[in-house]
């Protein structure tokens, strides 16, 4: 049971899919049904993965290792550790939400739908716990045509340049990538290994002053990892596509836009280019600072409730870029924390803004209006949502914000010349503007005179508000007990960390440097 | 190595096979113009040509298991050959043998409604099938030039009438009046490459002492290919320009025939105008075939572990001159694809891209890498070209126009999965065969490179080719944001021509795609590598 069940974690959203599929046609509420329970037994699945998750290992757990193509070394390996569980988490939670959610109002091609819901979770998952960089790989590509679909099939109505626009800037990064991939790939065979694609094998290849690639090597295959995620995540400035994939992809897509290029920089350009990562870091870091205050200033000023939404998440990533690069266990920690509030946070506010959608028929803000006073619920719903985005004290978005930015001023690379904690200050400007867009969308939709059109809108209904208790739940659970969380995360960031400080002593020469030493744990 | 003459006649098994299933249709119609063992005719010509494709394939099989336990080798290592030194059954023949079948058996199962409008009793049209599939099998054989040459007429003058086969459609003339003039002008540059390569080699031998060398040795045999590797392994210092010249015509021959730009002009006007069945079959089986002499011919005499060549002479030029043809032909599809508002001008454009990729993996050295492809392209190609066939218009004609396209996907779930599936593959999107397929050129490529040294340009090429891929994302997906937008077309003008054999090919080609994309191993575990 315990090497199978990360499997079955994996497969049962797509198994579900297809009874969906089989299901007799025409009977939508009854697909609805299927879909939804089989999420949620995955939900239940992945909890009992956590229990049972040993919070003092540090490498990979409920690892099952099968053969897939031995011809050229690759292998169906899976596996979680203390990054990823978290976000595995956050995938089996969503899921079950936007079916519930949406078996309420399917559209006529409901079950095409819900299948496409299901695929698009298992492959997210595949990309959160593969250990074999091809098979990765694979989750990673096919995770695009889900996605893909959602927007071309369910989207907006400028759906068709959306999805187009958004699979061709991830195939720019992918293809490089798969450059990157075969490159390290041979290196690795070159250095006197059999061929594999072993993800915890590979890493011992730049861990090792030994054997570690030359510099500027490294620099070039980071080069062509960085450009996928950096999409992906996304930083500035390969943000573009987001906003009009957010805007006009629906529902379901912008739930599951969960933040796995994120995770991929700290699952793979960290340990595998130590060195390069950390030539890379201020680059990096200035990019993410450039995001989280752009992304907030262009938040202020969109109209549009899913733009702004969007471009809020895009100064998320960089705060979580921010974290990641500022290589110090704080900055980790609340990187990855960061992930999961962005993903719950932003799920939240989707579904407000679909549910007023709904009700308006108009995202416009400026459409809304004194709607605190005729929907209660929905305005204690969004008010704690809004707060919590921001990061109120108490709430979930305050332990990440807090853990990110403490990390990224006490980043000093091993280059002292360099004055680092900039990065840091900077980005504290951005939690400044994010209670700008935040609170000021939220006076225009909530408070002032109603138009008249909104005179008879109705509060939360029962499946609205069953949607969106989770996530309060949630919201509140974090903010106050985030150790559950980053408990689990310390013994795989110390690993990590292990191989930067390594790193970091090739890079200069002159033992640790100042801002690897080990620290005490923040909590 | 001396073989009985039972042992010739299994190696000519499947060209046995496919002959006489040829004859047996062509014959079937004439004998028994209505019934055929108490079915129609049309079907009975029908199975047969099925018979004969699937035993040829059976034969390959088998021949496969007997004649070469330790599965595909280095194509510049010596084989099994028969006495005069013509054919050879290596796995390399069989794989190829046994995909020009599987493409034949999708090809008739394709075919049926497309014979039913044209009023044919079929006898003619599979018959014509067998014989091209009967050359493409010699050409995989070819362990001669003029076997080569052979197979390659046999298949040609077999598509010529094949392409035209919609008599009274003006476009299918054009198609085939147009294939034929090139294939025929194609066919005479080969010759004349193979005629100045006999002269070099020939005088060559006469010159080292003639008795002695050609001892055993019909003039003839030197135009086969262990002979010419010989010569070009020995001539170091003295290559012959005429030499050369032959071996540039042979290129530019092989070249045209496998639709590598700059020689693939003809390509989507007769891709447009032939029957769509036909257009199935050249993309996919006239095209491998082409490939199958050309890989074996150059990487045997021109491969890289022949050291007279040397790595720093001719054989880089020549490297190089397959490189700029593989860039040209992947840009130049691709981009001529991009603005294609025909779907079957849009297929036969990324037809030459493919022919591209595939032309990377010559460069690479790997024929594992190009028989994969070669199957899996198969699958996708003929899948798509077979979902094309299948929307029409009420007044008869293909719906063959991208944008009639729209709404298809909503209107005909499984059409629309079926088409967007194929389009994923050719694409190159995992979990799609396609997607392994230029996994394996693209690794076969690096792991070349970097073994010998000179990997910036295997690595600029691989980027060359994955940048064509990006390029080919975006036509491809735009036939599936097409399959999924709401017609702006009346849809009541167009209906889907189903047929029961027809769906049963696009779903093997489906299944193919899926399985062996997601588990490859299938098959490279056959071409020995596992």
């Amino acid at each position: 049971m315990h090497t199978i069940l990360l499997s079955i974690i994996l497969f049962l959203p797509l198994l579900t899919g297809f009874v969906v599929l089989a299901l007799p046609r025409g009977n939508r509420s009854l697909a609805a049904r299927a879909a939804l329970v089989g999420s949620s037994i995955n939900l239940l699945l992945a909890l009992f993965l956590y229990r049972g998750f040993d919070f003092g290992g540090a490498d990979f757990q409920f690892v099952q290792r099968a053969s897939w193509i031995p011809a050229i070394g690759a292998q169906y390996l899976v596996g979680v550790d203390g990054i990823s569980i978290g976000l595995v988490l956050l995938t089996t939670f969503l899921t079950p939400i936007v079916i519930y959610y949406l078996s309420h109002r399917l559209p006529e091609n409901g079950t095409s739908l819900l299948f496409t819901i299901l695929a698009l979770e298992t492959s997210l998952l595949g990309v959160l716990v593969s250990t074999d960089v091809l098979l990765w790989y694979v989750f990673w590509e096919a995770m695009l045509i889900p996605m893909y679909f959602l927007i071309a099939v369910w989207g907006g109505q400028y759906r068709a340049y959306a999805s187009l626009k958004f699979i061709l800037y991830m195939m720019v990064g992918s293809l490089l990538m798969l450059v990157g991939i075969l490159w390290f790939y041979w290196s690795y065979h070159a250095a006197g290994h059999p061929f594999t694609f072993d993800l915890s094998q590979w890493i011992n290849l730049n861990a090792d002053p030994r054997t570690q690639l030359p510099h500027a090597v490294q620099m070039w295959m980071f080069f062509f990892f960085f450009l996928s995620f950096a999409i992906k995540v996304p930083l500035f400035p390969f943000h573009t596509w987001l906003p009009d994939a957010q805007a006009e992809g629906p529902l379901a897509f912008n739930l599951l836009l969960v933040e796995v290029g994120a995770y991929a920089f700290i699952r793979f350009c960290l340990p595998l280019f130590p060195n390069a990562s950390l030539s890379w870091a201020p680059l990096i870091m200035a990019l993410a600072a450039i995001s989280v205050i752009y992304g907030a200033v262009m938040a202020i000023v969109q109209q549009d409730l899913k733009r702004l939404f969007a471009y809020a998440g895009m100064s998320h990533g960089g705060f979580i870029m921010l974290g990641i690069f500022s290589m110090t266990k704080q900055g980790l920690e609340g990187a990855i924390l960061y992930m999961i509030n962005s993903g719950l946070t932003a799920g939240a506010l989707f579904l407000i803004a679909d549910l007023l959608y709904r009700r308006r028929g108009t995202r416009r803000i400026s459409d809304f209006g004194g709607l605190a006073a005729r929907m209660p619920h929905l305005y204690f719903v969004f008010m704690v949502v809004a707060l919590g985005a921001i990061g109120l004290p108490g709430l979930n978005g305050f332990p990440s914000e807090f853990l990110v930015l403490l990390g990224a001023v006490r980043a000093g690379f091993p280059d002292p010349g360099v004055a680092q904690p900039i990065y840091g200050y900077l980005a504290g400007a951005g939690v400044v503007l994010s209670s700008v867009y935040m609170l000021w969308m939220f006076q225009r939709v909530m408070f002032g005179k109603a138009p008249d059109r909104l005179k008879d809108a109705s509060d939360l209904q029962p499946d609205e508000k069953w949607s969106l208790w989770p996530f309060i739940a949630v919201i509140f659970f974090i903010g106050v007990g985030s150790a559950v969380f980053t408990q689990p995360m310390d013994p795989a960031i110390s690993k990590t960390r292990l191989i930067m400080q390594g790193a970091a002593e090739v890079n200069h020469e002159v033992g640790p440097a100042p801002d690897v030493r080990p620290e005490s744990p923040a909590q | 190595m001396s073989m009985s003459s039972s042992e010739y006649v299994v190696l000519l098994l499947p060209a046995l096979i496919l002959s006489i299933a040829a004859l047996a249709s062509l014959l079937v119609e004439a004998f028994f113009p209505d019934t055929f063992l108490g079915k129609p005719t049309r079907v009975g010509a029908q199975i047969l040509a099925l018979l004969g494709f699937g035993c040829a394939a059976i034969a390959s099989a088998l021949e496969w298991s007997h004649y070469a336990p330790g599965g595909v080798q280095n194509i510049s290592r010596g084989w099994p050959m028969d006495n005069a030194g013509m054919l050879t059954l290596d796995p390399y023949t069989a794989f190829l043998t046994i995909v020009f079948c599987l493409g034949g058996i999708l090809t008739v199962l394709l075919s049926s409604r497309m014979l039913e409008r044209a009023g044919s009793g079929g006898g003619e049209y599979y018959a014509l099938l067998l014989f091209a599939t009967t050359g493409a099998y010699l050409m995989a054989a070819a362990q001669h030039l003029i076997i080569v040459f052979l197979g390659l007429e046999i298949l040609s003058v077999a598509v010529y009438p094949l392409a035209g086969f919609l008599r009274r459609d003006r476009r299918s003339n054009e198609a085939s009046i147009k294939y034929f003039l090139l294939g025929a002008f194609s066919s005479a540059i080969l010759l004349y490459g193979i005629a100045l390569i006999y002269g070099s080699t020939g005088l060559h031998f006469q010159n080292l002492g003639g008795a002695r060398h050609l001892s055993g040795l019909l003039a003839l045999d030197t135009l086969r290919f262990d002979i010419i590797t010989s010569y070009a392994a020995n001539a170091t210092d003295s290559y012959s320009p005429v030499f050369w010249a032959g071996i540039a015509l042979l290129l530019v021959g092989f070249c045209f025939k496998s639709a590598l730009a700059p020689f693939h002009m003809w390509t989507p006007d007769v891709y447009d105008g032939s029957p769509t069945p036909v257009t199935a079959y050249m993309s996919a089986v006239v095209k491998a075939a082409a490939f199958a002499p050309f890989f074996r011919f150059f990487l045997q005499v021109l491969g890289r572990t022949h050291t007279g060549i040397g790595e720093g002479g001719a054989y880089r030029h020549w490297l190089m001159i397959v490189a700029a043809i593989a860039i040209l032909t992947m840009t130049w599809g691709n981009l001529a694809a991009v603005a294609e508002p025909s779907l079957k001008r849009m297929l036969a454009y990324s037809s030459v891209a493919h022919a591209g990729y595939i032309t990377v993996a010559l460069i690479a050295n790997s024929t594992d890498a190009l028989l994969y492809y070669t199957l899996v392209y198969t699958l996708m190609v003929i899948g798509s070209f077979g979902c094309t066939a299948i929307l029409r218009r009420r007044t008869g004609e293909e719906a063959v126009r991208i944008s009639e396209w729209a709404g298809v996907g909503l209107r005909y779930p499984w059409l629309g999965a079926a088409m967007a599936v194929f389009m994923f593959a050719l694409a190159g999107f995992p979990p799609t065969a396609g997607f392994m397929g230029k996994l394996y050129i693209f690794r076969a490529a690096l792991d070349t490179g970097l073994a010998s040294g000179h990997e910036e340009g295997y690595v600029a090429l691989v980027v060359v080719a994955l940048i064509n891929s990006l390029i080919s994302v975006y036509y491809y997906l735009r036939v599936v944001i097409t399959l999924y937008r709401p017609s702006t077309e009346d849809a009541s003008e167009y209906t889907t021509d189903r047929h029961g054999l027809a769906q049963i090919a696009i779903a093997i080609c489906v299944a193919g795609v899926l399985i062996f994309g997601l588990f490859p191993q299938l098959i490279f575990g056959m071409l020995g590598r596992g």
